[in-house]
């Protein structure tokens, strides 16, 4: 299977800095894959080294199987959404959405029009035409900025944060329409983001970066279940992480020593937990049962809450366990609520103790 | 509080009276029916214009001195943007030291350019005078253009040369295309302050003039030599409307506060 883009063992150098640290990456034909991180770990510079504007100090870059890592921008095939839009200011919408399309040498009016009209009733701009960029609100920018991208069909589709500069509520709506679009045209895309919502909305796999290396690549849904390391799983949602020692239990299932005494129950998804090795374990909030009652779950220990916070859909508690460890738990609010001046059990079972690196 | 707003307002009113005052005195005596200039003028005649525009020299001059300013400016403007887009796409100690030598022809007093290039220019007898003067006025116009065209740049984001470059314009076609336009308010104000600057000087042409360049404001100085009659009003207030136009078009155009 051949990848659309493919990024092999890529390093950026910024004198002594490295911004990028051996990435690599594939990217299928069709598929949409975020950089996930926070501010500074190397996310918009991979994205200019695909896009051909920083050449990389090692490493290569394949587009559909052919290098092109020495090639110029203008010659790749590639479309970016920047995070300011970059719109042309002295030209229409028309100009700037029909951009591509003249560098890609097509003169004919006509065919322009029809493109752009299509282009431009699919962002859901139609009669826009005529104007300039700065009579847009910023979410219609928004709207040109990625039709002016979509128009030439890129071999990949690059989005530098696109929706930051948008309110709340536009970002939501946005990313849900960038995703159908992409799927509708069957666009492949690098999606730079720092909003692990967004990354998870709108992506197929999603790559974790923390300073310049990528942490974990994976699905949504297996990266928030099943992270590998202790970065991914306190950067993506809430988590509650112990360290230990990796034991092997009587019953031969697998446990982790905490550092004051306590065994965990759980479980791992890679089967290479070996005994004595250093490990971390994983428990989400939501995964946690609280109750006045004893638990039969595999783990189960007396605490009590020492803070609650209504916050909507979900009630979030503090609590610190008797043995002295502060755990996070969050309760749907419609279920059987524990009281919160007395002793409470907190239990969850073994397969919700995910041990990580 | 109030009080000193006022006689802020008095000492403003106070400095446009100071600056202004001479310009409308020569712009009324241009009027006056006399031979000679007196203020105020007496009566109110056009006749001073009409001989003005009538006057073969006056109009060879003018168009001499349009032709060299607008040749200059057009040079200048072409090798300023150049030298400006250099030192944005490579700033850095050395680039700073260039801009230096580019923008110093404003503090070094005209004189002493004036000097320099009556010097500089018995070393090339094979120029003819206009292209000594085109060439004079080029260096010191380059300033007023790389000012002005270096401040478009500075607010110019990298992030539309890059856009267009990822859609597939060639870096040639970027620059004409996006980076240009982008910043054409600046060249053009550039441009018409080169204007004025290469327009009304009358130093380095003396220094370096002969019998062919004799510009619009060297003919106004030798009529004045000559005789001081309202013709020379004429002459200048024709000068100082063709000053204020242009000024005011780049005031409304650009905004002058954005060119120091
Ligand atoms: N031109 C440059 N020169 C030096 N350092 C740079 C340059 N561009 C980026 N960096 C550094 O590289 C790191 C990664 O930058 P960037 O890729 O922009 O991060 P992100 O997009 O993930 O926020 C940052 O620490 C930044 O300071
Ligand atoms: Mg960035």
């Amino acid at each position: 299977m051949q990848y659309q883009v493919e990024l092999c063992e890529i390093v950026k150098d910024y004198k002594s800095f490295r911004a990028v640290d051996h990435i690599s990456l594939g990217v299928q034909k069709g598929e949409i894959i975020s950089l996930l991180g926070a501010s500074g770990c190397g996310k918009t510079t991979t994205l200019r080294m695909i896009a051909g504007l920083i050449p990389p100090t090692e490493g290569s870059i394949k587009f559909e199987g052919i290098d092109v890592t020495n090639v110029p921008p203008y010659k790749r095939d590639v479309a970016m959404v920047f995070q300011n839009y970059a719109l042309f200011p002295h030209m229409t919408v028309f100009e700037n959405v029909v951009y591509g399309l003249r560098n890609r040498k097509i003169r004919d009016k006509a065919v322009l029009r029809e493109k752009a009209e299509e282009m431009l009733s699919i962002v859901q701009l139609e009669g826009s035409e005529s104007k300039y960029p700065r009579q847009l609100s910023g979410g219609q920018q928004q709207r040109v900025s990625l039709a002016r991208a979509l128009i030439v069909n890129p071999k990949i589709m690059l989005f530098d944060e696109p929706l930051s500069n948008l309110d709340a509520k536009l970002r939501v709506q946005t990313r849900t329409e960038i995703r159908n679009l992409l799927k509708q045209m069957n666009i492949t895309a690098l999606y730079v983001t720092h909003d692990q919502e967004e990354a998870l909305s709108i992506s197929d796999q999603i790559a974790v970066m923390n300073r310049g290396r990528i942490e974990q690549l994976s699905k949504p849904t297996e990266l928030y279940n099943h992270p590998k390391t202790k970065f991914v799983a306190d950067f993506i949602g809430q988590a509650n992480l112990f360290d230990g020692v990796v034991e092997q239990a009587p019953d031969d299932e697998l446990c982790l020593a905490l550092e004051n005494g306590v065994h965990l129950h759980c479980s791992s998804a890679s089967e290479t937990a070996a005994n004595g090795e250093k490990k971390s374990v994983l428990i989400r909030p939501e995964s946690i049962t609280v109750s006045n009652q004893m638990l039969q779950t595999d783990n189960v220990f007396p605490a009590r809450i020492v803070e609650s916070s209504f916050l909507g859909s979900v009630i979030r508690y503090k609590m610190m366990l008797d043995n002295g460890l502060p755990i996070k738990a969050e309760l749907r609010p419609g279920n059987a609520l524990p009281s919160e001046s007395g002793q409470v059990y907190v239990g969850f079972d073994r397969e919700y103790a995910i041990l990580v690196d | 509080m109030k009080r000193f707003k006022i006689l802020g307002n008095i000492f403003s009113v106070l400095i446009f009276v100071f600056l202004l005052a001479p310009l409308v005195v020569v712009i009324c005596t241009s009027f006056g029916e006399s031979r000679f200039v007196t203020f105020p003028p007496q009566g109110f005649t056009l006749k001073w214009y009409a001989e003005a525009f009538g006057n073969v020299d006056f109009m060879k001059s003018i168009l001499l001195s349009l032709r060299i300013s607008i040749v200059s400016v057009i040079l200048a403007c072409v090798m300023g943007v150049m030298v400006s887009m250099y030192f944005w796409k490579k700033p850095g100690r050395v680039s700073e030291v260039f801009e230096t030598v580019f923008l110093s022809p404003i503090v070094v007093p005209t004189v002493i350019s004036a000097l320099a290039f009556l010097q500089y220019f018995s070393l090339y007898s094979a120029l003819s005078g206009f292209w000594k003067l085109v060439l004079a006025y080029i260096t010191i116009e380059m300033p007023y253009v790389i000012r002005s065209v270096t401040a478009s740049l500075s607010s110019l984001d990298a992030s539309f040369e890059e856009a267009s470059l990822v859609m597939g314009a060639s870096p040639f076609k970027t620059m004409y295309r996006v980076t240009l336009p982008c910043i054409k308010g600046g060249i053009a104000a550039g441009a018409i302050f080169a204007f004025v600057v290469a327009f009304d000087e009358a130093v380095i042409v003396m220094f370096i003039r002969n019998a062919r360049t004799v510009t619009y404001p060297l003919r106004l100085y030798s009529y004045i030599m000559e005789s001081f009659t309202p013709l020379i009003s004429a002459l200048a207030s024709i000068f100082i409307i063709i000053s204020a136009i242009l000024i005011i078009v780049l005031e409304k155009k650009i905004g002058l506060e954005k060119m120091y």
